[in-house]
């Protein structure tokens, strides 16, 4: 665990209060709001009488003063589900030319991962993780309680990037094998030709609620290097001689942009909170821009 | 357009090297990317594999190619020949012999040649560099290169030409030394005499001058005879066209003492004989009448010889033209007899012996023992060649015959030739010197001709001491005039001028006399007359055609363009657009090492 998160992070993260605001009920009791009436401490609503209806829920003094029969209905508090997916696959070891050997993408996907899921597991939320790839590579159902985190930070820190990225497939089996809508939260490059929008279709087609973060590294985002390379694609292996110079430089710049702009115009369609991560960025703000804009910040 | 160093070019074999660097040059490094997928939208879009693309990519050895390209150019010096004279380096060697003084239109040929030269120097491109320089029996830098111009015209100015004949030898010697010390040199010889240009020398002949008729005296030689009287022989000889007819006055010490009308037909030639009475002044003026195109050989001058005798001995059969011809030598007392003892100088009639006995020698025949070979019976005209024993002895015109084959002993000289045979030759064995003809008197033209006795004159003069004083009595302008006295000279000038001069391990020269005249030369209370005549048929010669400058021209350097003009050379152009092409690979190459800095917004 301290490997990912340090002490003071967790301390940090330890003031945070997550709830799902529209979330899906879980299939036990928790601390998060459920659309589901229930037997909590919060009032609801009234709603008429109808024949069957618990008579202990009755409200006597609304009879009293109306002469009907009214129910009170209480907002039932159950868990939520969140399953973190983390994209392990090469090109989260990689960056831009120039970049450093040993990634820093990857990490900070790592981190945040690690910091979303100590924060369900304190609210008494069931948290899952996943390692995707070009398909879904490993997959932890849903842990609940503090304690389970250590198991999944050790998913975490075993993890490498490799292999090919085919997050459609990924998303699909994961789909296929959770059983119930929740929250998920998809950490990414999303650098495949599609920018990941079908993969985000195939959850939203469950009615998952999505979180997605993107991170990219400096060198993907401003790459800096000019002169002669041969840039070899980490996943494919496909080589390409190039002379870098300010013109392909931006025309790659625009081509990474129009790529961003896809898959930010998708979320902003259907109601999903993205934000970009910077593999050199501090986590703190990140963190907390992810949640606010996710609705997810008490 | 050509190149000076056309060797130079081998520097272009560095291009190939360039290439095979460029080609063989570090692998590119690999980046590992984590969207090649991007990377190559992105050269789909920057179209970095058009053809303009490419020869972007490969600037940097263009650049290189143009570089090496343009400085081994710049090295082989290319330049085009130029219509008018624009080298960067001229050389004008302006005749000033005595032909140079004869009129051409309403002024000299000089004039012509210094105009030209004007000219030349007012239409020389700025910066270049102007050598002056004249010749005639020498040849003289009178201002070395210079980009002054000013200066070159000031010299210009004060260049005069002199009554000096021309030796084509020396003009041509300092051109061939310009030609070969500077390689940008073009020369430009403004003269009347053509120079033998190779094709495709620096050098430029520009003539100056028309040809013109001339009348000019050829000779002038007094004697003593036995009573004291001066037997004085003028030649004179018309160089025209068209007959002339001149008034010929001889002055003794200015006092007019004889006058003659000359006809003469064109290309005519008269000798006159005067006889001069033993008392009276020494100094004897001959002087054509009337004006013709040069002037300078209308008058010429001479020293009367004082009294001497020399015993002379005709031995063998005779010869009457050889007999007449010495004994008509003043101060010479000419007797036969069949043995040579007690003579200062032997007349050989017959056969000679060989080796001979020391004295001065006349062999009219030559030994047995050089003789190689029949006697050639066909005719031949005489060659003479430059010595001084052949000064003002018309041979050029002779015709000879019966011409013996000889092989000369070493140490001789050959005076004259007839064919590839010698036919006039001078011997000198041990104490003896022998004037020697190889040909028969009977069958030429020499003894027709005033040639024989001045020959016999000089010959005498030079072998038996004939001259009197420090000094010889008669010189020619141009060469230098020895006094041989250890005491302070005067030497008095024909123009008045007088000059002192510091004798130098006894003897002192005046060293380039330019007039014809009389020089007085004076050492302590005693003077000496010094005749010096300009009576060269080369320099009087104005209606045909000049000589040659040179007719045996040292060799000149390998031609450094094709047409005898000036040259525009261009590589300091290619050398500054090189080091432009090297600059600019290397601004580029940095660039292209130095990181880029985005200028937009990322995502």
């Amino acid at each position: 665990m301290g490997a990912l998160l340090q002490p003071e992070f967790l301390a940090w993260l330890e003031r945070l209060r997550v709830l799902a605001g529209r979330t899906p009920a879980g299939s036990g009791p928790g601390e998060n709001r459920s659309p589901a009436r229930g037997r909590s401490a919060e009032f609801a609503e009234h709603r008429e009488y109808r024949p069957g209806d618990d008579f202990r829920q009755i409200d006597w003094r609304a009879w009293g003063r109306l002469d009907r029969l009214f129910l009170k209905v209480f907002l039932e508090e159950r868990d939520t589900t969140i399953s973190i997916l983390v994209d392990s696959s090469a090109s989260m070891g990689a960056g831009g030319p120039g970049a450093p050997a040993a990634s820093a993408k990857f990490d900070q996907a790592r981190r945040l991962a690690a910091a979303l899921a100590w924060l369900g597991l304190g609210d008494l939320n069931r948290v899952g993780l996943g390692l995707v790839g070009d398909r879904l590579r490993h997959w932890r159902a849903p842990l609940r309680g503090r304690k389970q985190a250590l198991e999944l930070f050790g998913i975490l820190e075993s993890a490498r990037p490799e292999g090919k990225t085919d997050l459609t497939a990924a998303m699909r089996e994961f789909s296929a094998r959770s059983k119930r809508p929740g929250l998920v939260v998809v950490i990414s490059d999303f650098l495949q030709p599609d920018g990941g929008i079908q993969a985000l279709k195939a959850l939203r087609h469950r009615r998952e609620d999505l979180l997605v973060a993107q991170v990219l590294d400096s060198s993907e985002l401003e790459p800096e290097t000019t002169g002669d390379l041969n840039l070899v694609d980490v996943e494919t292996g496909t080589r390409r001689q190039v002379t870098l110079d300010s013109r392909l430089l931006q025309a790659y710049r625009q081509a990474l942009q129009t790529l961003c702009d896809e898959l930010s115009d998708w979320c902003r369609a259907h109601r999903c909170a993205r934000i970009l991560v910077r593999s050199d960025a501090d986590l703190q703000p990140a963190l907390l821009d992810l949640l606010r804009r996710g609705g997810l910040l008490r | 357009m050509s190149l000076l160093q056309p060797a130079a070019l081998a520097w272009l074999a560095i291009m190939p090297v360039l290439v095979v660097l460029w080609l063989t040059r570090r692998r590119r490094p690999e980046a590992r990317v984590s969207a090649g997928f991007l990377w190559e939208q992105a050269c789909r879009e920057a179209r970095v594999d058009s053809f303009s693309r490419r020869l972007q990519a490969n600037l940097l050895l263009l650049l290189q190619l143009l570089a090496a390209l343009t400085l081994a150019l710049a090295l082989a010096r290319p330049f085009l020949p130029m219509a008018s004279a624009s080298g960067t380096e001229l050389a004008l060697l302006i005749d000033t012999s005595a032909s140079m003084g004869a009129l051409s239109g309403g002024s000299t040929r000089f004039e012509v040649a210094r105009a030209q030269a004007r000219r030349l120097i007012q239409e020389a491109p700025a910066g270049a560099q102007i050598l002056l320089a004249s010749h005639d029996r020498t040849a003289r830098v009178l201002l070395p290169f210079t980009r002054d111009r000013s200066a070159a015209l000031r010299t210009l100015e004060k260049l005069q030409a002199r009554e000096v004949a021309a030796d084509g030898r020396a003009g041509w010697t300092l051109a061939a030394s310009l030609l070969a010390s500077q390689p940008e040199v073009q020369v430009f010889v403004l003269g009347d005499s053509p120079p033998q240009i190779p094709a495709g020398s620096r050098m430029t002949w520009i003539e100056c001058g028309q040809p013109a008729a001339n009348v000019g005296l050829v000779a002038l030689r007094a004697a003593r005879a036995a009573d004291g009287s001066f037997p004085l022989l003028v030649g004179v000889r018309n160089y025209g066209t068209q007959p002339e007819q001149r008034d010929l006055e001889i002055r003794r010490d200015g006092v007019l003492v004889a006058a003659r009308r000359i006809g003469l037909p064109a290309g005519g030639r008269e000798t006159l004989r005067v006889r001069l009475p033993a008392s009276g002044p020494d100094l004897v003026e001959a002087r054509l009448l009337g004006s013709d195109a040069l002037a300078t050989d209308d008058r010429a001058w001479t020293v009367l010889p004082v009294k001497t005798t020399l015993p002379a001995r005709a031995v063998g059969p005779r010869n009457l033209f050889a007999e007449r011809a010495l004994a008509a030598l003043p101060g010479l007392a000419l007797t036969r007899s069949a043995s040579p003892q007690g003579a200062s100088l032997v007349l050989w009639q017959g056969e000679a012996p060989w080796p001979l006995p020391p004295g001065v020698h006349i062999l009219i025949h030559p030994p047995d023992a050089w003789k190689r070979g029949e006697i050639l019976s066909q005719s031949f005209a005489l060659q003479p060649e430059s010595s001084p024993l052949l000064h003002a002895v018309p041979l050029a015109d002779l015709a000879v015959a019966g011409v013996q084959p000889v092989h000369l002993p070493p140490g001789s000289q050959v005076l004259a030739r007839a064919g590839d045979h010698p036919a006039l030759a001078l011997v000198r064995q041990g104490q003896a010197t022998a004037l020697v003809f190889t040909f028969d008197l009977y069958r030429s033209d020499l003894p027709l001709s005033p040639a024989l006795p001045l020959l016999f004159a000089n010959f005498v003069e030079a072998e038996s001491g004939g001259g009197q004083g420090p000094v010889d009595s008669e010189s020619v302008p141009g060469r230098p005039l020895e006094i041989r006295t250890a005491e302070p000279v005067w030497v008095q000038l024909p123009d008045g001028e007088t000059i002192r001069l510091e004798p130098e391990g006894g003897r002192s020269v005046l060293p380039d006399p330019g007039l014809t005249g009389i020089y007085r030369v004076r050492a302590g209370n005693r003077v000496w007359p010094v005749a010096l005549n300009m009576l060269d048929p080369r320099e009087s010669d104005l209606a045909s055609a000049r000589p040659a400058l040179s007719e045996d021209p040292p060799a000149l350097p390998p031609p450094g363009s094709s047409q005898p003009t000036g040259v525009a050379e261009f590589w300091p152009w290619l050398a500054v657009a090189g080091l432009l092409a090297l600059l600019a690979e290397w601004l580029m190459d940095q660039r292209a090492r130095r990181p880029w800095r985005p200028r937009g917004e990322t995502p």
